[in-house]
């Protein structure tokens, strides 16, 4: 069972991204990469969920931040290494002391609360170069990429991310945060070591959180306010719908995606209305997830 | 091999444990019974390093274990099962059991291990069902199967009959007087005494938070 | 949400209008939340998608992101003024439901809702009665507001996070009844002076 599902992470992988080869469209292309950096973000937010059992809802943070940092260290003239790692340490530890000191419902309350923070903070960060003002409403620029680099690179990290993620279910380590997930304190009573179980799973949700952000940044050489939008941070979760696998979360990130796409192309005004309708309908769907919040 | 000495724990200004004192050898069975809200759960739960005591000491062999948390208590080689299972129930019963025995062994030896403790415990059949889907009484056996997991010198068994009708908590006593003659010291918690008796080799009576010795 | 809703209605009917909308709005959100969710996580949820609907509905009414504004010849001083009465009215009010004999079930639902149910209290009915009483003052504050505040779709964001922020430190510092409401009125004042001398965020 658990082998099918390795091989069914390397095909779904494997299909999503030979479709932009085969019909070498430019604007397929660009859509497939946006989805697979959304694939990417919504495993992020897994690790937290299915290896710690605390749900972010405001997961867009992840992304902002490190994007953010990024784009204001390339604006002042430094590099784009020192601000991955400086929003590496400022997501993990956010991540791990939340989810140690905070409960199931404190946490998803706390994040969500943090996005919507950043979400109002971001447009009032302006940068000054003599007459020139950048950032505010219209946010960062940063420098173009090929779009056939950010392809491979994202494709590359959802394969890597995608089988981490399954894979550590099946590991020692993975079926310990499996326990921690289910009953923290029935794991601790048996000598599950809470404080290091959390550890990883924050230390996994953020790496992969800081992959997505980087390249959704240079997938649109720009950053706004609106990655740190609601939208953004209700995504992982509408798609958790579906469940939990790694597969299972790569295709619904693509599929919700395109759906909010072509909506957005078809009545643009609505597809806020569509998020919103989902999200309405989640407790249905998505019990498993709260059941013992 | 465990010594309770003046133990005391209040909660929301009553006090739930009053005063307990008790000992235990190696391979001994103590059985503790008494009406809801006499202490038991909490005297268990603070031997077990779940609830830190007012005052009072506990020693185990040579160690002071009185403020160790709950995972070194369990690695000292004490380990509680709750009264109300406390399954990880997204996972299959062979993982719940798993966990355990991964803190201790490699993965293929923790396998191995846990297909014994499952077989002792005969719920082997039920290795990959899921955890959510057991019964009351597959639930208790499940429970203990856990403690189990982790190897404990002494097994804190809180109420393991109840809530079980007479055939199931019939099965659960007959898997408890095997884990006796394995060898395992237990401390054993029910409502009444009649149950523990073929079990038990000491028993004593909590009534108001505190431990009478019974004979 | 409401704030926000009750921001796009004219100010001469604005009183009336908005508490007959909110209290049929928030009936909706009451009804969903007992039908659909059952646990504070998924009630949570739903709000949040009903508030984004909410939100679009009156983006999609007025399709625009510019700001309104309302304006009144009144002396800003005096809506200033029925602010603080609002809060007054509603202070007493509270206090009147905590020492009324109903005051109790409803502390007691606060300390374990399953418990009370369990125990014959009606915790929907107080939900919902307790929701109402919540909606018609946020919603006579967003009216008194509406004079002094530019009004934009997305403008009930603000006041839904100072409020989760502040109830949630207010809730780590225990009690039901009104020594919650007590904490949140402290922990607002502190929050309130610390961010006005900050100079805001």
């Amino acid at each position: 069972m658990k082998a099918i599902q390795a091989v069914t992470t390397i095909l779904a992988v494997a299909t999503l991204f030979t479709i932009p080869l085969l019909l070498d469209n430019y604007f397929v292309t660009w859509l497939f990469t946006l989805a697979a950096i959304y694939s990417i973000f919504t495993i992020s937010w897994g690790f937290l969920e299915r290896y710690s059992g605390r749900p972010s809802l405001g997961h867009a943070s992840a992304l902002g931040i490190p994007a953010y940092l990024a784009a204001i260290s390339y604006n002042l003239g430094f590099g784009i290494l020192t601000p991955a790692l400086v929003s590496l340490l400022v997501i993990f530890l956010l991540y791990y002391l939340l989810s140690l000191k905070l409960g199931k419902k404190e946490f998803i309350f706390a994040t969500f609360v943090i996005s919507i923070l950043l979400w109002v903070a971001a447009p009032r960060l302006v940068l000054g170069y003599g007459d020139t003002m950048v950032g505010g409403e219209e946010g960062f620029f940063l420098p173009h990429v090929p779009l056939k680099t950010i392809y491979l690179l994202s494709f590359l990290t959802l394969f890597i991310t995608a089988m981490i993620y399954d894979f550590l279910a099946r590991t020692g380590l993975g079926i310990k945060m499996g326990a921690v997930r289910d009953d923290e304190l029935a794991a601790k009573a048996l000598g599950v070591k809470i404080s290091r179980m959390k550890f990883f799973a924050s230390l996994l949700s953020t790496l992969t959180a800081v992959a997505a952000g980087y390249l959704y940044s240079f997938q649109f050489s720009h950053v706004s306010p609106e990655i740190f939008s609601v939208e953004l941070s209700v995504f992982p979760l509408i798609v958790s719908i579906g469940g939990l696998s790694a597969p299972r979360m790569t295709f619904l990130s693509f599929a919700l995606l395109f759906a909010a796409r072509a909506l957005n192309a078809l009545a643009p005004q609505f597809h806020l209305v569509f998020y919103a309708a989902l999200l309405i309908l989640f407790p249905i769907f998505g019990r498993r997830l709260y059941a013992q919040g | 091999m465990l010594r309770v000495k003046s133990i005391s724990k209040s909660i929301n200004h009553r006090i739930i444990v009053r005063d307990v004192n008790l000992e235990l050898d190696e391979g001994e069975v103590m059985g503790i019974f008494g009406p809801n809200g006499s202490g038991k759960s909490t005297l268990l739960k603070v031997i077990a390093g779940i609830i830190k005591p007012d005052c009072g000491r506990i020693v185990f062999g040579d160690t002071d274990i009185t403020f160790l948390d709950v995972e070194e208590v369990v690695e000292k080689g004490i380990c509680y099962a709750f009264q109300i299972p406390r399954p990880f129930r997204e996972m299959s019963v062979f993982e719940n059991v798993m966990v355990g025995c991964l803190l201790r062994y490699s993965k293929k030896e923790a396998k191995k291990r846990t297909e014994d403790i499952l077989r002792k415990l005969g719920i082997v059949h039920l290795a990959e069902r899921k955890a959510s889907q057991l019964s009351q009484g597959e639930l208790k056996l499940l429970e203990i199967a856990k403690a189990l997991s982790t190897e404990p010198a002494v097994l804190l068994l809180d109420e393991p009959f109840a809530a079980l009708d007479m055939k199931n908590a019939l099965t659960v006593r007959d898997k408890v007087i095997e884990l006796k003659k394995d060898g395992y010291a237990m401390i054993i918690t029910a409502h009444r005494m009649r149950i523990l008796r073929e079990i038990a080799d000491t028993f004593a009576e909590m009534r108001g938070g505190m431990l009478h010795a019974k004979s | 949400m409401y704030f926000a809703l009750e921001e796009y209605l004219p100010l001469t009917y604005a009183l009336i209008l908005s508490v007959v909308a909110s209290v049929s709005l928030s009936s909706i959100l009451f009804i969903l939340t007992q039908k659909i969710g059952r646990e504070t996580v998924g009630r949570t949820i739903i709000a949040l998608g009903y508030g984004i609907a909410l939100e679009e509905a009156f983006r999609l009414w007025y399709r625009t992101s510019y700001f309104l504004t309302v304006t009144t010849d009144i002396p800003l001083l005096f809506w200033e003024q029925l602010r603080i009465a609002l809060f007054v009215a509603f202070i007493i009010i509270l206090a009147l439901f905590y020492l009324s004999p109903k005051g109790l079930k409803i502390k007691f639902i606060e300390e374990d809702a399953e418990l009370a149910e369990l125990y014959g209290v009606n915790t929907s009915l107080y939900s919902f009665f307790l929701l109402l009483i919540s909606t018609i003052f946020v919603t006579l504050l967003g009216a008194i507001s509406s004079v002094s505040s530019a009004i934009f779709p997305s403008m009930g964001w603000g006041p839904l996070v100072s409020g989760i922020v502040v109830y949630g430190i207010a809730s780590q510092l225990g009690g039901v009844g009104m020594r919650v409401q007590l904490n949140v009125l402290v922990v607002s004042a502190i929050l309130g002076i610390a961010f006005a001398v900050g100079g805001g965020i």
